[in-house]
């Protein structure tokens, strides 16, 4: 018997099907239990802070130490500028009417001019179109004196018709000089403020060095109309700035230009100290082609850097400028109603002073937090510790009650995870927005800026920071 | 072809008419009848009661034993020559041509080269149809070329060829088995009945040297069984008397195919014999079964009477249907399955229509055969499976659990960074001022990069597991005969009937 054999192999099972199956499924389970990564990054832009990082070109620890406040959006709702107070650099930052931040470096050709000096000084020129910056650099690299310059940021009409044009523009920094004053002014620049003070037809640009104070009347001076000047001293008013101050109180000179009395606007001067007595604030006007001196103000009880910071506001809701005078490191001052006052007549002042404290009165701010009555008095102390930080820093909020004069105990603005030597509050501002950029509808406001070492903090729901009122928050962000 | 031993069968006989043993046999048959009513025995054995009366019954077959013996000695002691007288002298007492074969070999070992050629013939002379007659006759020529005288040379001085001398493989003397029974004629079985039947008594010849179970069988008597020890160096006498029974029936299965299997009530027992069948049966109504590969089954209702012999005729007509057979190493235990329904249990035959079928044979720890199989009419598909391993799943194990390690570290991260989305979104509602760059967000961002990566890990992993619990080794493959089963009629000299014949 013979026999006839062929292996058959058992046809193919459907394996692939069954592993496609199972592996879908899988996919579908693990899918849906997987984790979403990308809300956070959602909830990050919904956050009612947002914080802006440093851009490229920032060192690591300067970022949001120099920062402008514009009045102008620059075609959005809010812009300011920020420079690094160690290196010749320059952003405009600005921020959308929905909360969203772009921006834009001024780039090294344009500020060639500067020879790669710090920035640390910066003013805008009230009713400049488009808007003009002042800098100062008072110190030139490897020099002794500093340098003042114009820079002018483009039109936003130009920015929106051309897409590719940065928003910082393409002018460059332009020098200007304050004759009779050298090139070599020590300290040239070191304080910077702009305003009509002078009652001409412009705004006029003041320029303090570190022994001088010029007015440049209508706009940059020149050899046929020169700036006015006052050196050393002028009446009673100390003019000499003291430089041998730390570092962190040397970065620029306190001044500004306000109309405290019912005059034409005031320079409001901060004469600080190393040592050796209280610090001032001096008020200061242009009359006759001459910078005159109105008034010298020193508290009793101010410590050398009385006059440090300096801020106008209406605090007391009465529609008149107030005064807010920091003075680190425990003290604040504030002075009210210099309109009911007679020019040069400085009113009594409302310490606040928080004993212990390490900075406080480093940064001042005038913003209306609660949207009841005047501004609030927002105070920094960027070497606070807080949460066990040392050094993280935070800002203060009083309240002032207009109907008795007093100031209620602070709430505190800070941030939520404080990091040692994060430096909150090394500057605070109040940052217009939506003035004129935003659709009609938006009512225009300002919102809190705080810049700290390398970052810096945008409020976007003043109302939600604590204060006695307890009003309720909006959020300025548009949806 | 099939044919039953007919060489084996014409053996019996000789001398089996002497008086002096006739005489001896009614003795015997007197001792039996004493015996048997006494209910003590029913067999004698002469071998195994050599004192009993009956064992001095047959005088010559005594005497020849013992010359059959005295010679095996004197064969073992190298003494061939006496050894070929004693085995000689048994010859003469019984005419057993295992002697004359025995004086052969013992002639030729003692180089009597003539005597053993010519015992040998005559050993043909006496049994012609031996079973190794072939190699005898091989043998005689053997010892005539050697005993041939030399050729002469073809010139002076040349070189004579030595003779050509087939190698002569080496001849033992053989050992002869004696079967007798009271009644004469009564059927032999060897081991099992269904074996078929191997003779019928009385019966002399040789057996091969091991255990074997004789089963006498005789209409109208009780069968007996025996077991004996065949040795080539012994004559091993059996005489079994059975014993009368007349309440059973005795009853003869026949079919017109030889060969069949007979099942008697009970299949699940196994079959009780093959066709032609003969046996006896207790009285009464019973069911038979016969049953051929390539033929259909047949089950006949029979009624058996005490006493009496029936004989059933069977006739099986060939099948509509063909077989399945999984067959082959291994294969016990394993379960069949035919077009999706449990057939049998490996190594099982089952029937099926003729067709394609879909087999699939299964077996634990070893990957399934599955095959879709031609089975024709009247014709048995064996399938002798090739068994792959399967795979072992400790692997998968092994990775699911990984996978489920990684799962929960995933949930476990992803509650964190859960954690982390809900803190700041309570600090935001609740007026706290949560700034976009909240290490919450980057740290719940990237646990919850980390928790999806943990999930993706657990989930290829899970996905390797599930692969590998579904996936399985080479598949078992068959090895499949195709056998085409016919019959056709045969006649020879032994007897007609049907033949079996595969085609392949």
């Amino acid at each position: 018997m013979s026999t006839r054999t062929k292996r058959v192999k058992a046809p193919g099972r459907p394996k692939v099907a069954r592993w496609g199956r199972a592996s879908l499924a899988l996919a579908v389970g693990f899918g849906m239990a997987g984790c979403n990564w990308t809300k956070f990054a959602d909830e990050a832009e919904k956050a009612p802070v947002r914080s802006i990082g440093a851009p490229s070109g920032f060192d690591s620890s300067d970022f949001g130490k120099s920062i402008l406040p514009l009045s102008s959006g620059q075609g959005s709702a809010a812009a300011f500028v920020a420079t690094s107070i160690n290196e010749s650099h320059m952003v405009l930052v600005k921020i959308g009417r929905d909360g969203k931040v772009s921006s834009s470096t001024v780039t090294s050709g344009q500020l060639i001019d500067t020879d790669g000096s710090a920035i640390t000084s910066l003013a805008e020129v009230p009713g400049s179109a488009p808007t003009r910056l002042l800098l100062g650099t008072p110190i030139v690299k490897n020099q002794s004196y500093g340098q003042t310059y114009t820079f002018d940021l483009p039109d936003p009409a130009v920015v929106a018709a051309n897409p590719g044009m940065s928003a910082a523009g393409t002018f460059a920094a332009t020098k200007i000089f304050a004759p009779p004053l050298t090139s070599t002014t020590s300290g040239m620049a070191r304080g910077l403020a702009a305003g009509n003070v002078a009652g001409g037809a412009q705004a006029d640009y003041i320029v303090g060095s570190d022994d001088s104070l010029a007015v440049m009347v209508d706009g940059p001076a020149t050899a046929a109309a020169p700036a006015v000047v006052a050196s050393t001293s002028v009446d009673a008013c100390e003019i000499t700035y003291d430089n041998q101050q730390e570092n962190r109180y040397l970065t620029r000179r306190p001044m500004l230009a306000a109309q405290l009395w019912n005059d034409q606007q005031q320079i409001v001067l901060g004469i600080t100290r190393s040592s050796g007595g209280a610090g001032k604030v001096e008020f200061l006007n242009v009359t006759a082609g001459a910078i005159k001196c109105l008034a010298v103000e020193t508290p009793a009880t101010a410590k050398p850097q009385f006059g440090h910071a300096l801020v106008t506001g209406d605090f007391d809701g009465n529609g008149k400028l107030d005064l807010l005078v920091g003075a680190p490191p425990q003290q604040a001052f504030v002075y009210l109603n210099f309109a009911d006052r007679a020019l040069g007549t400085v009113p009594a002042p409302i310490e606040i002073s928080l004993p212990g404290s390490v900075d406080f009165g480093y940064a001042v701010a005038a913003l209306n937090v609660d949207g009841v009555g005047g501004d609030e008095i927002l105070i920094s102390d960027p070497r606070a510790s807080v949460g066990g930080q040392v050094a993280a820093g935070h800002v203060l909020v009083y309240h002032l009650d207009p109907s008795t004069g007093a100031i209620g105990l602070p709430s505190e603005i800070a941030d939520l995870a404080p990091e040692a030597n994060a430096s909150f509050g090394y500057t605070v501002n109040a940052l217009p927005f939506c003035s004129g950029d935003c659709p009609g509808t938006a009512p225009p406001g300002r919102l809190l800026l705080v810049g700290a070492a390398n970052e810096v903090f945008l409020y976007y729901r003043v109302g939600e920071i604590p204060t006695q009122m307890g009003v309720a928050a909006t959020d300025a962000r548009s949806p | 072809m099939l044919n039953v031993m007919p060489s084996l069968m014409k053996q019996e006989g000789a001398g089996r008419a002497s008086s002096a043993r006739a005489a001896g046999r009614v003795r015997r048959w007197a001792a039996v009848g004493v015996l048997a009513s006494a209910g003590l025995v029913s067999t004698l054995a002469r071998a195994q009661a050599p004192a009993s009366p009956a064992a001095n019954q047959d005088v010559d077959l005594q005497v020849a034993k013992t010359e059959f013996e005295n010679a095996q000695t004197l064969f073992i002691k190298e003494q061939f020559d006496a050894a070929a007288e004693h085995f000689l002298a048994a010859f003469a007492r019984k005419p057993y041509p295992a002697f004359l074969f025995n004086a052969a070999v013992s002639f030729e070992k003692s180089k009597k080269l003539e005597k053993a050629a010519e015992f040998f013939e005559k050993y043909l002379d006496r049994d012609p149809n031996a079973p190794d007659a072939a190699v005898v006759r091989t043998r005689i020529d053997a010892i005539k070329t050697i005993l041939s005288p030399p050729p002469s040379p073809a010139t002076p001085g040349g070189v004579v060829p030595p003779p050509v001398v087939p190698a002569l493989p080496a001849f033992e003397t053989k050992g002869l088995v004696v079967i007798e029974s009271k009644p004469q004629g009564a059927t032999i079985y060897l081991d099992s009945k269904t074996n078929g039947v191997f003779a019928r008594t009385p019966w002399q010849g040789s057996l091969e040297s091991k255990p074997v179970k004789l089963i006498l069988e005789a209409k109208g008597f009780k069968p007996e069984e025996r077991s004996i020890s065949p040795r080539s160096d012994k004559l091993v006498d059996v005489y079994i008397a059975l014993s009368e029974e007349h309440f059973l029936g005795w009853i003869e299965v026949v079919s017109n195919v030889p060969g069949a299997e007979v099942y008697i009530d009970r299949k699940d027992i196994g079959a009780i014999g093959k066709t032609p069948f003969t046996g006896h049966v207790k009285p009464g109504k019973h069911t038979i079964f016969v049953e051929r590969i390539g033929y259909k089954s047949i089950q006949q209702e029979i009624d058996v009477q005490p006493g009496t012999a029936t004989q059933h005729m069977i006739r099986l007509d060939k099948g509509d249907n063909g077989w399945v057979n999984v067959s082959g190493r291994g294969a016990y235990g394993a379960k069949v399955t035919i077009d999706k329904k449990a057939a049998c249990v490996a190594p099982c035959r089952s029937e099926v229509t003729p067709g394609v079928h879909r087999v699939v044979v299964q077996k634990a720890g070893f990957e399934d055969y599955e095959g879709d199989l031609r089975v024709d009419r009247g014709a048995e598909t064996v399938v002798e499976v090739g068994w792959s391993l399967k795979p072992s799943k400790r692997a998968a194990w092994t990775t699911a659990a990984l996978a489920a390690g990684f799962l929960g570290g995933g949930l476990y991260v992803g509650s964190l960074s859960n954690k982390n989305l809900d803190g700041v979104r309570s600090d935001a509602s609740a007026g706290r001022g949560v700034d976009s760059n909240d290490p919450r967000f980057s740290r719940g961002k990237w646990q919850a990069v980390g928790a999806d990566v943990l999930y993706g890990i657990a989930a290829l992993l899970a996905v390797s597991s599930a692969v590998s619990f579904f996936s399985h080794g080479p598949d078992s493959i068959g090895a499949v005969d195709q056998r085409q089963i016919g019959f056709a009629p045969d006649v020879s000299t032994a007897g007609a009937g049907v033949s079996a014949w595969g085609r392949f």
